[in-house]
């Protein structure tokens, strides 16, 4: 049996020892003298939100089909673990072998949010691997990042040895054959990274230079080799029924956050919502074929004995086969006793009906995505739900026993006034409204109406219409919450209407990382030594520390969140090839400002860009 | 129909809790596809019940839960096709069948048995000495805070036999639903008469049999008189 890496002592002393010990049923186990590369895969949050992520599972399935790779996990250890590792000097270890961190060949790190950037230098502090990748020696393991947060990478690229820009599945393989190789030859680490930045998909950051304007802007990114490519282009699987797959997910013992088989049924987005990054990151659409995903959802459940299934995907309801796949999950799943979770599909009659069949309506409640207010700001945002859409499927939904809706909706956006807020609360009422016109009193039951209305503060991403727009001060974002709810207090029906919303110094943070440059390392470091981790914890979140490390470093907020950018601006992450052009944003970006709506790439392709990956679903010349 | 499952616990699962064992074994119940019976309604689950829960940190070389199933079809597969979905350190040691009328596991516990395995060093030479004295004495007290104030309880009543083995303690005890006796509780007022507090970590307790009592009283294994199907 495996030696743990923690004392008995340690394990009967902290909350959830189960979370460090490894062991769970499918995790992979492998012969340390019959492999050739150590590859450590962290995702920089606690285990039961990291286990929950389908791209760790997929990878960690790759790397372990490779016969000469041992991939294992590690999470960030809990803040009680956490002060026990530094006080005994107990090294950070991978979950599986139970081996230090830092004896790993690799370790990659997925960066799935901002807010996770301190528990980063947390992982590099308790492996005791340096920060600052520039001092790092063959000793230590070369850090890899991938993940959304990689596609601006500046903030944290002094952090990393390399970036993986993309879909993991392509390019790894390549890169550990380089690795193997050059690690045979004897090379240095520097020679190392210098060929790694030639590999497509892999950015080395420490192969580039960035010069800055006085006023703080880049003058210029340029690599110092000329043999170093000047952009890094986005990787993609072709054929997404044709690559790897974990029908035999690793099983956790304590419950995940999210604790379900997951089917991922397609990648990219054809809605192009203007505030939406994923749905320009993972473009061109690519649809997993029915056939393959019957096949998956059979193993899955044969190899796992999971309780629910869930699908996965930007808008489920664009899955060309979606309704064969529900039909088909519906029988497989009654027939072994499993749940269906359904994504939040398009309200119609078809997903009522389906919801009907595998929920308890009494129990379970619509969901709806305006994002905004009016009509005239959801053009803004080219959110293509129509109030008509809203009120008909909530008529639907309500002749079909449903009482519960839940609304989401943005505050912050461009160009939003008063009455786009105020709409917020007239919707609801709407809602209310068609529920009390529907359903007649003796039909009640003694049920009320509940509608929630939930707002989040927007916040502008690179590689989005909106990545030219200035984010709203916390003043604003206070005044708009409060206007909501007084928006929503002055309805008819304001008694059914309940009001969410969070704070806003998170928010203000992840805005400055979201379009931050490399000049944002500093200030996260210094954050991190005052203390700072898990910033996506109230408990944990000290907005002071951070202000006063801003301070120290001399850097200023608002230049990174509230200002406009010009149309010419050269952003950080411009050498970054998403496919989805900067010309085709900013004429997005300009189509926002004059309210024009732009269709979706089924009804219409709008020559973004990433046709030139030749794969996409309804692009020109694709798949 | 219902069936008795037999298992046993070892090494770093012993870390996992009593309820995430449950949900651990209903999965691998599930994906050995034992023709398990669920409940009706939304959300179906398996109709299990499990003997006495094993706390964090203890090994346990004999535990049970039930089960009810809709065939015995193959039933003579169910211990290796259980055993083929169990993690590092679970095991399947034996099914059998249940007659319909009987209790089920959880209520029929009234007895357990442990051996501890002694890690402290200034413990270890105590050992024979902590048993013989627990033996003489006539009254073991042992204190308990609960809400409604300190609660006494006398432990040689909950000790059915306790004695050592090749340097190590073993007991068996109360451990019905109202007077379950924690191992950690007999080993604290073992050892106290002689100024050793010990720590959770000190020893190891290993479960080494969960009982009903039978016609006399008498402690015998929960699948006792039970025939084995596989
Ligand atoms: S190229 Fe056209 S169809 Fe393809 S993703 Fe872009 S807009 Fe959509």
């Amino acid at each position: 049996m495996r030696k743990l890496a923690l004392p008995d002592e340690i394990l009967l002393q902290i909350d959830k020892p189960a979370r460090y010990i490894g062991g769970e049923k499918n995790s992979v186990m492998k012969d340390k003298s019959l492999i050739d590369v150590r590859f450590v895969m962290c995702f920089p949050d606690l285990y039961e939100i990291g286990m929950s992520h389908l791209g760790i599972q997929i990878l960690y399935d790759m790397f372990n089909s490779f016969e000469d790779t041992w991939c294992e996990r590690v999470y960030s250890p809990g803040t009680d673990l956490d002060a026990i590792m530094r006080e005994r000097e107990i090294p950070l270890f991978a979950l599986e072998s139970q081996d230090p961190v830092k004896s790993f060949d690799f370790l990659g790190i997925t960066l799935q949010y901002e807010m996770c950037y301190t528990n980063i230098l947390q992982i590099l502090d308790l492996s005791k691997i340096p920060f600052d990748a520039g001092k790092r020696t063959w000793d230590d393991p070369i850090v890899i990042g991938g993940g959304p947060c990689s596609y601006n990478p500046e903030p944290i690229a002094k952090f990393f040895d390399l970036f993986y820009i993309g879909e993991g599945e392509t390019r790894y393989r390549e890169l550990l054959d380089l690795y193997k190789k050059d690690r045979a030859a004897g090379v240095s680490r520097e020679e190392f990274l210098h060929h790694a930045g030639q590999l497509p998909g892999i950015y080395a950051p420490s192969l580039y230079n960035v010069k800055y304007k006085e006023n703080g802007l880049i003058e210029s990114f340029h690599p110092i080799f000329d043999d170093v490519p000047k952009t890094v282009r986005k990787e993609v699987v072709e054929d997404l029924s044709k690559t790897y797959y974990p029908t035999r997910p690793v099983l956790p013992f304590i419950k995940a956050t999210q604790d379900r088989l997951v089917l991922e049924i397609m990648r990219g987005c054809i809605r192009g919502c203007r505030f939406c990054q994923a749905g320009q990151l993972y473009r061109p659409i690519r649809e997993r074929s029915l056939e393959v995903l019957k096949q998956y959802a059979k193993e899955l459940i044969a190899n796992t004995g999971h309780e629910e299934i869930c699908l996965s995907s930007l808008s489920s309801s664009d899955y060309s086969h979606l309704q064969e796949l529900l039909l088909f999950l519906i029988d497989e799943c009654d027939a072994n006793k499993i749940n269906i979770s359904l994504p939040s599909l398009r309200i119609d009659q078809f997903s009522l009906d389906v919801m009907n069949k595998v929920q308890d309506v009494k129990k379970t409640s619509l969901t709806f995505a305006p994002e905004a207010g009016t009509q005239r700001l959801r053009n803004v945002i080219n959110k293509g739900l129509t109030e008509d859409d809203i009120l008909s499927g909530s008529k639907m939904a309500f002749e079909g026993g449903w009482n519960k809706v839940k609304l989401y909706f943005m505050l912050g956006l461009p160009t939003e006034t008063e009455e786009d807020i105020k709409g917020i609360g007239k919707l609801c009422n709407e809602i209310a409204k068609v529920y009390f016109d529907t359903v007649p009193k003796e039909k009640r039951n003694g049920q009320k109406i509940q509608i929630t209305a939930s707002t989040s503060f927007f916040i502008p991403k690179p590689f989005t219409a909106f990545q030219w727009a200035p984010m709203n001060t916390q003043e604003e974002f206070r005044e708009k919450a409060y206007q909501t709810r007084c928006g929503i207090l002055e309805t008819l029906n304001q008694r059914s209407i309940k009001y969410n919303w969070h704070d806003t110094d998170v928010s203000v943070l992840e805005g400055v990382f979201a379009r931050g440059d490399r000049k944002i390392a500093e200030v996260i470091e210094k954050a991190y030594e005052k203390g700072c981790i898990f910033d996506a914890w109230n408990e944990t979140f000290h907005y002071d520390k951070w202000l006063e490390s801003f301070d120290e470093c001399g850097l200023s907020i608002d230049f990174y969140t509230t200002r406009t950018r010009e149309d010419d601006e050269v952003f950080p992450w411009d050498f970054i090839d998403i496919g989805v052009t900067k010309a085709f944003l900013l004429r997005e970006w300009k189509n926002a400002l004059n309210e024009k709506v732009t269709a979706n790439c089924r009804a219409q392709c709008q020559g973004c860009g990433a046709a030139s990956y030749g794969v996409g679903f309804y692009c020109p010349g694709g798949k | 129909m219902k069936l008795r499952v037999r298992f046993s616990k070892f090494g770093p699962v012993k870390f996992i809790g009593h309820l995430d064992i449950m949900r651990f074994v209903q999965k691998a119940i599930k994906a050995a596809k034992i023709p398990v019976k669920y409940s009706e309604g939304f959300s179906p689950h398996q109709i299990l019940s499990f003997a006495a829960p094993l706390g964090v940190g203890v090994e346990s070389e004999s535990e049970y839960f039930d089960m009810e199933v809709t065939s015995l079809d193959g039933c003579e597969l169910f211990k290796g096709d259980l055993d083929a979905q169990m993690c590092e350190g679970m095991s399947i040691l034996g099914v059998y069948l249940l007659p319909e009328k009987s209790k089920n596991a959880m209520a029929s516990v009234a007895f357990a048995s442990y051996r501890i395995v002694m890690h402290r060093e200034d413990a270890k030479e105590y050992i024979g000495k902590a048993v013989e004295t627990f033996k003489n004495s006539e009254h073991v007290l042992s204190y308990k805070e609960t809400k409604s104030g300190v609660q006494e309880r006398d432990l040689k009543e909950a000790v059915l036999e306790i004695g050592v083995n090749s340097k190590e303690i073993y007991f068996t005890v109360d451990a019905s639903s109202g007077g379950n006796l924690k191992p950690a509780t007999l080993m604290n007022a073992l050892f106290k008469p002689f100024g050793i507090e010990l720590k959770p970590w000190d020893y190891q307790i290993i479960r080494t049999e969960v009982c009903r009592a039978d016609e006399q009283g008498e402690p015998v294994p929960l699948i006792y008189g039970l025939e084995q199907l596989s």
